[in-house]
């Protein structure tokens, strides 16, 4: 492990791994996940659900809810230095300031007893001691007046708030210390579809005012075409195939990612949801040995069923993990091509 | 919020009415002849029945009700049967004996149950929270009076350190019945805090409090409990409702100069107008204190204060 290896990635896990123990059953929520998001670069991290999407942000975050969860090896960099090794006291100053997360639910995301501006304003001076409380007010306002919400409403509740503008405020608050990525967990699934636009376009505009890194959680295609620069395809814990938006939506390899992706995007065709997949994903608590695709892959060979792939480059950063192409890799691209 | 508190005030009107004319009624039924026990065994029928006049009880039921209302707003409760004091000032000078009880031991059960049941929220399963689940059990089944019996034979009879009866021993008179009182809504308190707070401290805005980067403590004292604080409110509400009615056993096992005893001992000497006077600055104090405890409720949540406007 190359710890202070100042990289230009601001985020990179490599190998994580992450259970959830509960009385019945051991959930392998996270299986030797490795991924790479570069500086002012936008992620998007799709799969479908319970594919462990979730888990690996609050891993970031250091929020895996305990008792339950367990971070049981891999690392996670955040600008070069490894998170899983901080104390609480050092991960506090992490949080919000180095990394913060939109969380999956705006409805339940605020605490429905304190007014949105002391929400904000608590993110505000966690991370500056320095400024006096009229200095954090003041600037919990501007953040709220920068997602599109009048100061003067600051004072109110979360339940005074449509949808939308809790969004917007969650928003708000994970940007307000400026942090230098943001995970964005599913953020516009709660939103109807003018919403979603402009709470998306909010997202960009601020992404490029502060270069902000993000790592977008969605199941949504057109959201990772208009907002993503690469894609990482998550299946049962780890990525099955990683590459630029071209790459992916262009020239998909993993037959899971064809399988999402159906037969319909292409770069000029992006407006498409991911397509259901035939066969469910398999029980997280007992995942398939080898390739844990295989029981739903219809290339599956004798070796998918003992042997896990290894990544397979395509030129950059493009990889899948397969062992289709972990052959020679002409042979691997005809099979491929016959479907 | 004002409009609010005077529709409250003006609702305790009717409670009112409909209390002392329940208890009119019942005193009604309750055998005995007050003019008789004025007068005492000996008095003649015809001395006996002039009092009846005298004292307005040959008329009907309603029209005495009636007079007794007029004059309770006046401020005049009548007097005593049996040592023809003012009932007025008689109530004055032991209502704040059961007022100061009731609110030292509100104060140190809510004082200790609320912490108790953060940590064992927080702490859950574990020897600690464990512990004190057993013994808010044992609190919330024993019996108010049986603990006081209990405290009374080893703390004053046994181990001599606090005074058996009465409020003449500055602090040391309040531990035990407080603590008599006081356990059993501890322990209900501590529950209450407890499963609340396992409820709130899972909920995503405490997680969203977490990821601003505040401590841990500061999430769970600055979010999850005030959102623990609704239900338990509510609780101490009850509780302290149920103080001062159940201040007239333990008043009469500790001799405490309060409203519980002088209500116990009205009954015995079928002194209506005493038992009047009580049941009247009872009921008062009870709407009162539901009234604090709702008004509670829209400090505490956003979302009941709007609903008051
Ligand atoms: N607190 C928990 N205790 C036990 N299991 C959990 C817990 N949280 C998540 N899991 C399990 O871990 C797996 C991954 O969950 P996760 O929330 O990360 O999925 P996700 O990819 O975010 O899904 P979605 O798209 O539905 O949000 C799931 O099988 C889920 O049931
Ligand atoms: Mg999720």
């Amino acid at each position: 492990m190359v710890i202070g290896s100042q990289s230009n990635n601001t985020l990179e896990i490599r190998d994580l791994v992450v259970e959830y123990r509960t009385r019945e059953r051991v959930v392998h929520a996270v299986n030797s996940l490795s991924l790479t998001v570069g500086r002012g670069q936008t992620l998007g991290l799709v799969g479908e659900t319970g594919a462990g999407k979730t888990t690996t942000g609050l891993a970031v975050m250091g929020l895996i809810p305990k008792p339950a969860g367990v971070v049981l090896g891999g690392a996670i960099l955040l600008n070069g230095e490894d998170v899983l090794h901080k104390s609480d006291r050092e991960m506090k100053q992490i949080r919000g300031k180095t990394v913060s997360m939109i969380f999956q639910d705006p409805m339940s995301s605020l605490n429905p007893v304190m007014s949105i501006e002391r929400q904000i304003s608590e993110a505000i001076r966690a991370h500056d001691r320095s400024l006096t409380r009229s200095q954090v007010l003041q600037k919990a306002h501007e953040m709220l007046e920068m997602v599109g919400i009048p100061r003067d409403r600051g004072s109110e509740y979360p339940h005074q708030f449509s949808g939308g503008m809790k969004q917007r405020v969650v928003i708000a608050m994970a940007l307000s210390c400026k942090p230098d990525l943001i995970i964005a967990d599913e953020p516009t699934t709660a939103l109807d579809v003018t919403i979603q636009a402009q709470v998306l376009g909010l997202m960009k505009d601020l992404k490029d005012q502060y270069r902000t890194s993000m790592v977008m959680i969605t199941h949504d295609l057109g959201i990772v075409a208009e907002t993503c620069d690469s894609v990482s395809v998550m299946y049962a814990g780890s990525i099955v195939e990683h590459g630029t938006l071209h790459d992916v939506f262009d020239d998909p390899l993993h037959p899971y990612t064809k399988g999402l992706f159906g037969s319909l995007p292409r770069l000029d065709d992006r407006r498409a949801k991911l397509q259901p997949i035939k066969g469910l994903m398999p029980d997280p608590s007992n995942l398939p040995t080898g390739c844990t695709f295989w029981p739903r892959c219809d290339h599956a060979k004798d070796v998918c069923r003992v042997e896990k792939p290894n990544p397979t480059y395509f030129g950059g950063e493009h990889f899948v993990n397969c062992h289709l192409f972990n052959e020679e890799i002409s042979g691997a691209r005809t099979v491929n091509m016959g479907d | 919020m004002i409009r609010y508190m005077i529709k409250r005030l003006l609702a305790m009107i009717p409670v009112l009415i409909g209390i002392t004319f329940l208890v009119f009624m019942i005193m009604q039924l309750a055998p005995g002849d007050p003019a008789r026990l004025i007068l005492g065994e000996n008095a003649s029928p015809e001395e006996v029945k002039e009092l009846r006049e005298q004292m307005g009880l040959e008329d009907p039921v309603l029209v005495q009700y009636f007079r007794y209302m007029v004059n309770l707003c006046k401020g005049d409760m009548g007097k005593s049967y049996i040592t023809n004091r003012l009932v007025a000032s008689e109530v004055a000078a032991r209502f704040p004996y059961t007022l100061k009880l009731a609110l030292v031991s509100a104060a140190v059960s809510i004082l200790i149950a609320i912490p108790l049941g953060i940590i064992a929220a927080v702490k859950q399963n574990t020897i600690f929270d464990n512990t004190c689940m057993v013994l808010s059990l044992v609190g919330i089944s024993m019996p108010a009076f049986w603990m006081a019996l209990m405290l009374v034979l080893v703390f004053s009879l046994r181990l001599g350190w606090l005074p058996v009866q009465g409020a003449n021993m500055g602090w040391r008179s309040y531990v035990l019945p407080s603590i008599a009182i006081g356990f059993m809504n501890m322990a209900a308190i501590a529950r209450t805090t407890r499963s609340s707070m396992l409820e709130t401290i899972r909920q995503d805005y405490v997680r969203t409090a977490k990821s601003k980067g505040i401590s841990n403590a500061s999430a769970i004292l600055g979010h999850a409990f005030p959102n623990a604080l609704i239900p338990t409110v509510t609780v101490v509400g009850v509780q302290l409702g149920g103080l001062i009615g159940g201040a007239v056993l333990t008043e009469t096992v500790f001799a405490w100069p309060g409203l519980g005893r002088l209500i116990v001992q009205s009954v015995n000497a079928r002194d209506v107008p005493m038992i009047l006077g009580c049941m009247v600055v009872m009921s008062v104090s009870f709407s009162v204190i539901n009234l604090v405890v709702d008004l509670l409720y829209g400090l505490l949540d956003p979302r009941v204060k709007s609903m008051y406007a």
